[in-house]
């Protein structure tokens, strides 16, 4: 295993162990910006383990889809860790239209979520799965042309190359505008998904307004925290793409030519996931901004925050035109 | 040319069209005799295709029957051999099932009365799939008509067997309308390119280079075989003919009929000559309206026969805009052509997969229940767990869930719409790839919305109605069909590089005919080897990471131990299954936000006075494509055959009127002009 691979796994690794420190980053920001104390950072690792700890209860209507929901969702959460890169080293596994995987895995996750609300048979569950599945099928195709404009800019179909060459400061030049709408267009796009206000509200105790919480209603004990944590690992996700398009930081040489970390190599190391995570966590603040900032939408509005999405795509596509 | 690959071709043909008669006269053992031809003629010619298609070799048999025109000449080409695997495996499965079926349509027929004539209907069964092998093997442009003839033929005598109500003759009555107006365009095309070539062989047509018109026979073509492959606006025959037809037979239709539509424009693809540059634009808007018209109807139907219907015009769509896009990157000279042509094929073959088991186990529940709209059904998993699981996996593959097939070829789609964007100078060139792309990500967002929705509303959850609860496992023949079908869908997402090798010979082949270099072709599989050999690795691991995350999982309830108990209902402890979420609520919001596609209507009622009475609310997503045609042209034609009825009505004075007209005119004409 050469040492590029051990740092690609390093940085899985560190997001698999981080990811539900991003959620309390949000609510921390949400407390102060409230004037209130808030919740401890790391509640959703105290709330996984007392999850884990409890048995659950089935509802007597449910089938294997029930249970399996929980599984793929995390499955696919961490199979989609394997195609992202951490910073600055290429993900795990990099090839030609690897991006279009990391849609097919959400989209696994949510035809097994979507199966799970619907298998409980419960009127505000189907509601749920409803919504869900409309917003998404609108969200794939701009979040999928996102990633394609990304291609074209950095002349790569793997993920990893695409945010790699975003990150030099010689790419960015004379593109930041590109990739300041794209990473807006894909903020918009991580807080549907992640279902976030102004979409969704995760505080919400209304089950006729919710979306996520709801098709999980159901849901207790590890299959709870199987969710929570592969929704926590779903956001660590999209933060990451985020943080890997606006990090205007050089890329120094880690690795020397017999492919071992460099001389610089751990300090550098050191700095770039240290940059990466402040940025990953920026994202998690911005979230939390964004929710004490505004209140949720109504549902028929949603489809224009989506719209609001493909238009900054579609902008930044422009601005890549002016220049090529 | 090998002696032993022409006999058994000769023996596939023999085995169907004596078995077709042979059940005419066999009486009680008619089931028998003609499922015995259709499973071996199904296996022979599978293996007889497979190894063709493998070996490369070109196939040429000449009967020397006495045709009016042209000659009675066979020729299994590499196109040919890639379509003939779908039709002979359907055509061994559907045989298999064939007795079985025709048994439980013989005890509905004895409870309603109805008759059943079940050597007849063995005849055209077995007829059907001789029609579509002749079809894609006929190498004779008046054989070619002839064959499609009969195929286009034999499902109007056997979507309906028992003629059970007025929405089943409908259905058979716009599939012959249907079937008879697709055959116009086709007589057209080939009297034309006859005339020009001087013959009818289509040997003669691709030796000949230039055509006069080479866009108006694509034109034609393209209407033509389009019709039969169920492309938007031309599907209307489709969601009636495959909702109505017994499971059987809508196999045969769904997963291997549609194909040969497909195959039709291939092959006029590579007889027309160099492809035209419009004619990309044109496979792609098509492709873009069919592909999203037809999932977006499949999606507010409440039929799930019809969504199923729907969702193979959707399917056609993909493909249809994926040929369009690799005739684009042709004319760039970009790898993508070759990514694009081998997610066609692959998505031809994957869809004859996932469609057909889908048509399969849908029947099954058809078969006890008795009705397919989803308002009626629910929590079938719980009652046939079996066909459920089928269904289930089905539903995954045609929403494009890795690691199963359906997923496998849209990743090459995909891949092959980036490169060529990337590869692209021109700005139209640019547009045209990402615009090609984006549709194709929001038809697989709404095919994955149908398909959660048909299935998680129809088996999950409570049972709706008592008919519901009447669902029963079919007999276990059923069962290995569907099961066969499930494994090959499955195992299809991880042979991925596997189909690709088998088929590579034949893309290089075909890709070449639509002059594309050999090098660039090269280029272009081989990425495509990578993107697949890839997907396959991560399917694995995907699925090893299931199954330890499961246990993990089991191993955490194991030992808290879990309890059963009612669904949360804010609160409420008595939920019914009346308070699930339906089809048309589940629906209602897209449908609404896309509106002008999808038409959905509401009539809702007026209540009035105090005390108002019972009252309907109701809610159709009509067909607006039918509607349309109706308006178009139906209804006018109806209108003038009616007011031409006037000129004859028996009275005898006005046909002396009309001899006089005409001597008149006559006179004067004599007089005037001569």
């Amino acid at each position: 295993m050469t040492s590029q691979m051990i740092v690609a796994l390093g940085g899985m690794l560190l997001s698999l162990l981080l990811a539900p420190l991003l959620p309390g980053c949000t609510n921390r920001v949400k407390a102060m910006m409230g004037g209130r104390k808030g919740r401890p950072l790391l509640q959703l690792y105290f709330d996984l383990c007392r999850l884990m700890g409890k048995s659950p209860v089935y509802p007597g209507v449910t089938t294997y889809f029930f249970k399996a929901a929980p599984t793929a969702c995390l499955t696919s959460a961490v199979a989609a860790l394997t195609v992202l890169p951490f910073w600055p080293v290429a993900a795990p596994a990099n090839f030609s239209g690897d991006f279009i995987l990391l849609a097919g895995l959400f989209a696994m996750s949510r035809f097994f979520l979507i199966l799970a609300a619907l298998d409980t048979g419960s009127a505000f569950e189907g509601m749920g799965a409803s919504r869900d599945a409309l917003f998404s099928a609108l969200a794939e195709p701009i979040f999928l042309f996102c990633l394609l404009l990304l291609c074209r800019q950095a002349h790569s179909l793997t993920l990893s190359g695409m945010t790699t060459v975003a990150a030099g400061p010689a790419a960015i030049q004379g593109y930041w505008m590109f990739y300041l709408m794209l990473a807006f267009a894909l903020f918009l796009l991580l807080l549907q998904e992640n279902s976030r206000i102004p979409v969704d509200d995760p505080n919400t105790h209304l089950e006729l307004t919710m979306i996520h919480e709801v098709m999980i209603l159901d849901h207790s004990g590890p299959d709870l925290a199987f969710l929570e944590y592969a929704a926590a690992l779903k956001l660590w996700i999209f933060s990451l793409l985020i943080a890997g398009l606006v990090l205007p930081l050089p890329s120094v040489p880690l690795f020397d030519d017999g492919g071992s970390l460099g001389p610089h190599g751990l300090a550098g190391l050191a700095v770039h996931w240290g940059t990466t995570l402040l940025a990953i966590f920026g994202v998690g603040a911005l979230v939390g901004l964004v929710e004490s900032l505004m209140a949720r939408l109504r549902m028929e509005r949603v489809p224009q925050v989506l719209a609001m999405a493909g238009a900054f795509a579609g902008l930044a596509a422009l601005t890549l035109w002016r220049q090529a | 040319m090998e002696p032993h690959s022409l006999y058994l071709f000769c023996a596939v043909l023999a085995l169907l069209v004596g078995g077709a008669f042979c059940s005419l006269i066999a009486g009680r053992a008619a089931a028998a005799t003609a499922s015995c031809a259709c499973v071996a003629a199904g296996a022979v010619g599978l293996c007889l295709s497979l190894y063709l298609l493998l070996s490369g070799a070109t196939l040429r048999v000449s009967f020397p029957l006495p045709l009016p025109l042209g000659e009675c000449l066979f020729c299994v080409d590499r196109l040919s051999s890639v379509f003939l695997p779908p039709v002979f495996l359907l055509a061994l499965i559907g045989g298999a099932l064939l007795p079985g079926r025709l048994k439980s349509l013989a005890a509905e027929a004895a409870e309603t009365g109805a008759r059943l004539a079940v050597g007849r209907h063995c005849f055209f069964f077995c007829f059907l799939i001789a029609g579509m092998v002749m079809t894609l093997t006929a190498a004779d442009a008046v054989l070619f008509l002839i064959s499609w003839e009969i195929m286009s033929l034999m499902p109007f005598f056997l979507i309906s067997p028992l003629d059970r109500d007025a929405n089943e003759r409908f259905a058979v009555w716009v599939y012959l309308t249907a079937a008879h107006l697709g055959v116009l365009p086709l007589l057209l095309l080939f009297a034309g390119m006859g005339a020009e070539a001087g013959g009818t062989d289509f040997a003669l047509f691709a030796t000949r280079g230039a055509w006069s018109h080479p866009c108006l026979y694509f034109m034609l073509a393209l209407v033509g075989f389009g019709l039969k492959a169920g492309l938007v606006p031309l599907h209307v025959w489709m969601p009636e003919a495959h909702s109505s037809a017994p499971g059987h037979v809508a196999v045969l239709l769904s997963g291997a009929m549609l194909n040969v539509g497909l195959y039709g424009i291939l092959r006029v693809l590579l007889l027309a000559g160099p492809p035209e540059a419009w004619w990309a634009y044109a496979l792609m808007g098509a492709g873009v309206l069919s592909g999203v018209t037809g999932i977006l109807l499949g999606l507010v139907q409440s039929d799930l026969k019809r969504t199923l219907a729907y969702s193979s015009a959707e399917n056609m769509g993909i493909i249809c805009l994926a040929l369009g896009g690799a005739l684009l990157a042709c004319s760039i000279g970009s790898s993508a052509a070759a990514l694009l042509l081998a997610g066609v094929f692959l998505h031809i073959w994957n869809h004859s997969l996932f469609k057909s088991l889908l048509f399969l186990a849908a029947n099954a529940v058809k078969e006890h229940t008795h009705t397919m709209l989803i308002q009626r059904l629910g929590g079938l998993h719980k009652r046939i767990p079996f066909t459920g699981g089928c269904f289930a996996l089905g539903s995954a593959a045609i929403a494009g869930i890795p690691p199963l097939n359906g997923f496998m070829s849209e990743l090459l789609l995909y891949t092959g719409f980036a490169v060529g964007s990337k590869a692209a100078g021109n700005t139209e060139t640019v547009l045209l790839f990402w615009g090609a792309f984006f549709v194709l990500g929001a038809i697989a967002g709404m095919a994955l919305f149908a398909f959660t929705q048909a299935y998680g509303l129809a088996f999950l959850g409570a049972p709706r109605s008592a008919q519901s609860c009447q669902a029963r496992e079919p007999e276990t023949l059923f069962k290995a069909a569907m099961l066969l079908l499930a494994l090959l869908c499955l195992c299809a997402g991880f042979a991925g590089p596997l189909l690709l090798k088998a088929l590579s010979p034949f893309l290089v082949w075909f890709a070449s005919g639509l002059g594309i270099p050999t090098a660039v072709c090269a280029e272009g599989m081989e990425a495509a080897a990578t993107v697949l050999a890839w997907y396959a690795a991560l399917g694995a691991a995907l699925l090893a990471l299931f199954v330890l995350v499961s246990l993990a999982r089991g191993r955490a309830v194991g030992k808290n131990g879990f309890a059963e108990g009612v669904t949360w209902s804010c609160g409420y402890c008595r939920p019914t299954a009346r308070m699930q979420y339906t089809g048309g609520a589940f629906a209602r919001t897209f449908a609404m936000l896309l509106h002008p596609l999808a038409r959905t209507r509401t009539v809702t009622p007026k209540v009035q006075g105090l005390f108002p009475g019972r009252e309907k609310a109701i809610m159709t997503s009509p067909d607006w494509p039918t509607e349309l045609w109706s308006s178009l042209l139906f209804r006018p034609v109806t209108a003038v055959a009616e007011a031409a009825k006037n000129l004859q009505t028996g009275l005898v004075n006005l046909y002396i009127l009309y001899i006089f007209i005409a001597l008149v005119a006559a006179l004067t004409w004599a007089l005037g002009w001569a």
